[in-house]
């Protein structure tokens, strides 16, 4: 009777085979699991950064809009923004705030805060509009989103 | 080689059973982590498929409101009731039985924003602003600057499993900088 075992290197070799395998089964699966959790992350990303292009037309619009009377044709007061601010909805005046800051949570009108994301809004003034780079950070997965660049006419669109 | 055909001696039940049983094991780990791949890759795209049923229903609200007049806040937050570009009063309801977010056109039936098989609605709040002045002259000065909408989301696979969405839209009409509100009449 022949007492050849199997060798330790032949071992060592499947167990590398079998272990390659296992990594790339479960790799895949890792990676369809992230792949969503980055598509919703950037879908409420988006969603903010939407969210305060709207805020900022608003803003702009109540401070041109309000004081006007048609009668006396009164001039138009132009907003005034800081440099780098931020803009939400004031639940309990039902107004629209500025504050002067350059990095900005983000709070749900609920009260609740959306946790790890942040935000910047960086204004500059041009004689016919403002200029508004607005950005998100995620910090908890790492995500940045784009720059978004908006620009907003000082003038009214419809006086 | 010769010998090794020769070779008159043979595996016992036992060595057989054990291959057998080893390699039975090893098939089953493959093929349950091959359906767990399986299973996560259509559990995605479920995803997918009800975060895109998310993004066309917003973005229906977001045109619509985009346009609207007159804009109402109803049932504590709950509702909304404005008029559409061509005058129809129209309004967008959470029904917290159902779990539905419903649009209703007069008094056509409310259909639902999002397909109930996809996403499951858990909270919307609709918020609007008020004006700083109690003029009652132009539209522009007494019309919602803003409107807010919180949504409170669960998308859902077909095999039942939920991930939450919570997010937020923002519209600030463009009927807001009109003279007078066409619908008024």
């Amino acid at each position: 009777m022949k007492n050849k075992g199997t060798s330790f290197g032949e071992i060592m070799i499947v167990f590398l085979i079998i272990s390659v395998a296992l990594i790339v089964f479960l790799r895949i699966t890792s990676d369809y699991l992230k792949s969503l959790v980055f598509v919703k992350d950037f879908f409420i990303l988006n969603s903010l950064l939407q969210s305060k292009h709207q805020l900022l037309i608003a803003y702009r619009n109540k401070a041109l809009e309000e004081p006007f009377m048609v009668e006396t044709i009164a001039p138009a007061q132009w907003p005034i923004f800081p440099s780098n601010f931020c803009i939400l909805f004031n639940t309990s005046t039902k107004k629209i705030d500025i504050t002067s800051s350059s990095n900005c949570s983000f709070t749900f009108i609920d009260g609740t805060s959306l946790r790890n994301v942040t935000y910047t809004i960086s204004a500059y003034s041009d004689p016919d509009y403002y200029i508004f780079d607005i950005k998100a950070y995620d910090r908890l997965r790492g995500i940045n989103s784009e720059i978004n660049r908006l620009y907003i006419t000082k003038w009214h669109p419809s006086f | 080689m010769a010998s090794f055909f020769l070779n008159n001696k043979s595996y016992t039940l036992l060595e057989i059973s054990i291959v057998l049983l080893l390699f039975s094991f090893a098939i089953l780990i493959v093929s349950q982590i091959y359906l767990n791949v399986i299973n996560a890759s259509i559990m995605i795209n479920d995803y997918y498929q009800a975060l895109e049923n998310v993004r066309l229903g917003t973005e229906k609200i977001w045109r619509i409101l985009k346009y609207g007049w007159s804009f109402e806040v109803l049932n504590n937050g709950r509702s909304l009731r404005f008029q559409k570009k061509n005058c129809v009063t129209t309004t967008i309801s959470f029904n917290s039985a159902e779990k539905v977010l419903y649009y209703q056109e007069e008094t056509l039936i409310p259909e639902p924003v999002f397909d109930p098989d996809l996403v499951k609605v858990n909270r919307i709040i609709f918020a609007t602003d008020t004006p700083n002045v109690n003029e009652n002259y132009a539209y522009f000065q007494y019309a919602p600057k803003i409107i807010i909408i919180f949504y409170d989301l669960e998308i859902k696979s077909k095999k039942g499993v939920t991930t939450s969405l919570v997010f937020e839209q923002a519209v600030a009409p463009l009927n807001s900088t009109y003279t007078s509100n066409l619908c008024a009449q």
